[in-house]
């Protein structure tokens, strides 16, 4: 019976696939993560309000005077051409007051306490409690402000935390990584091992490197891509399972931001293919065939 | 260099051999021409394989000048080894066939391996190796369906592919009968004949008395003409 036979660069595909799928599913799930919070931190970012609080009685000429001076703030956020700035009253910030505490305030007091305001969302960049503190110190300087209030310490906590992940995330992304490198490199070297006698044969006629090496770099490549494929895949079909079960994930969804990390994934997994695949095979070509033995 | 020059094909002067760390021959000054059949021989261990490793570069010459096929081997750089390999035919012991394919795809693997692209060249240079080596008739047959003196052949032709300048050959027969280890020598002397050095490292003696001829020993840690 004649022998199957033996291709250089040929062995085993399945540990290497499975663990590189595992790693770049991973990563991606992490690349993923930060993309959707970045999204979730940019509309809370957007979302949080600094209130300017005015003086009591001004009439509708002096309000709309202070409402004109903070609309041509730099850092005030601007959708479609409009200033994210909205009045309120104190009748109806009383009448918020009222829904939240369920508590009528004015039947003990017999007044109402609260100042008409202004809230004003302000732009992603300015969400700093350093920037933030500079803001209130510059509203609060506007004639008719009688003193602008934000939620302290919310915006170095969140930044805090988010580094925090993202630091976790990038840990992990680089463990995976180094498994996957080294795992490799054992693979390819218990492969060259296999094939010893092939190398020893193509170095002895006079085959280049290059040439002993293309057959594993042509294979590590393929390994990535299919690694690549396969975890994009699985990313794609597990943000459309989250996205079904999940209300409002939908809102985080930027598509853009996907394409890109996806074939981030995919580029990575030929890199790491190729790359891992090199490394190792540049250090047992080195080497004399006796060593090799 | 041209080939009907008198150069020396190999040339080593005051060269020491290493094995790893230890020096196996010192003060090696020898040069093969072209059309030269010379013996190499000596005790087991007496550094005869070390000397065929550093002729092609599989050992570096770390002390003494060498040049073998026009490359320098004291200052060869690893990229240059596989074209110095590609001058010099390899026939050793252990440099075995693959038993998962046929004698014409032995041949065609090491050609593809050394840079011939053109199937129609590759198929006429294995029929002419082969027909070289007397065995015109057995492209198409497995390793394991030949004797013993016939894969040696094949392994002859494999070395004689590129046309090499000179042929290594390591205890060719040594796995042979003494029948058979004569038909390759025949084999060798054709070879010869037809204007290849053959430096063969060789325990049989026999050959020594039947085809007289240079001989190198390896002996006491140097190499001595005989």
């Amino acid at each position: 019976m004649r022998l199957k036979k033996k291709k250089v660069g040929s062995y085993p595909n399945s540990m290497i696939v499975i663990s590189l799928t595992a790693a770049l599913f991973l990563i991606g799930f992490c690349g993923l993560i930060v993309v959707q919070s970045k999204k979730l931190i940019s509309i809370i970012k957007q979302n949080i309000e600094v209130r300017v609080m005015l003086d009591k009685e001004m009439d509708s000429t002096q309000v709309a005077k202070v409402q004109a001076v903070i609309v041509k703030k730099p850092y005030v956020l601007v959708l479609e051409n409009k200033p994210q700035v909205s009045f309120i009253s104190k009748d109806v910030a009383a009448k918020e007051f009222i829904a939240e505490t369920k508590e009528d305030f004015t039947q003990f007091l017999g007044d109402n306490p609260l100042h008409d305001s202004y809230r004003v969302r302000l732009q992603e960049f300015f969400f700093e409690e350093a920037k933030l503190k500079q803001i209130k110190i510059d509203l609060e300087k506007t004639e008719g402000v009688y003193e602008v209030v934000y939620q302290e310490n919310l915006a170095d906590q969140i930044n805090q935390n988010l580094t925090k992940v993202y630091l976790i995330l990038a840990t992990f992304a680089i463990v995976m990584l180094v498994i996957i490198v080294l795992l490799m490199n054992n693979t390819i070297r218990l492969a060259l091992y296999s094939q010893r006698f092939l190398i020893r044969s193509m170095q002895l006629v006079g085959a280049t490197n290059g040439f002993i090496q293309w057959p594993f770099i042509q294979k590590g490549a393929l390994q990535g891509l299919i690694s690549g494929l396969v975890a994009s895949g699985l990313i794609v079909g597990m943000l459309q399972i989250a996205l079904r079960q999940i209300e409002g994930l939908g809102l985080l969804q930027d598509n853009v931001k996907l394409i890109i990390l996806l074939a981030g994934v995919i580029l990575l997994g030929i890199l790491i293919g190729v790359a891992s695949t090199f490394q190792s095979l540049s250090r047992y070509l080195k080497m004399t065939l006796d060593d090799l033995y | 260099m041209s080939l009907f020059s008198a150069e020396p094909i190999v040339e080593l002067q005051n060269a020491d051999i290493y094995q790893g760390t230890r020096m196996v021959l010192s003060d090696v000054s020898f040069s093969i021409t072209k059309d030269e059949f010379v013996f190499l021989i000596g005790r087991t261990g007496s550094g005869k394989s070390s000397l065929l490793k550093t002729l092609y570069a599989d050992l570096w010459l770390e002390s003494g000048k060498g040049q073998v096929a026009g490359f320098e081997l004291h200052q060869i750089k690893p990229s240059q080894v596989p074209f110095l390999r590609r001058k010099i035919g390899i026939v050793f012991q252990d440099f075995q066939l693959f038993f998962d394919r046929s004698v014409e795809e032995n041949l065609e693997f090491v050609l593809r391996a050394t840079g011939w692209k053109d199937s129609s060249s590759i198929k006429n240079r294995i029929s002419e190796v082969l027909m070289q080596v007397g065995l015109g008739t057995l492209p198409k047959k497995m390793p394991h369906q030949l004797s013993g003196g016939e894969q040696q052949r094949v392994v002859i032709a494999r070395a004689m592919l590129n046309e090499p300048q000179i042929l290594l050959a390591d205890e060719p027969t040594g796995n042979l009968d003494p029948e058979v280890g004569e038909q390759i020598m025949e084999v060798f002397q054709t070879i010869n004949t037809a204007g290849t050095a053959i430096l063969m490292a060789t325990h049989n003696y026999d050959f020594l008395k039947k085809y007289p001829t240079r001989v190198l020993k390896c002996e006491a840690a140097s190499v001595v003409e005989m």
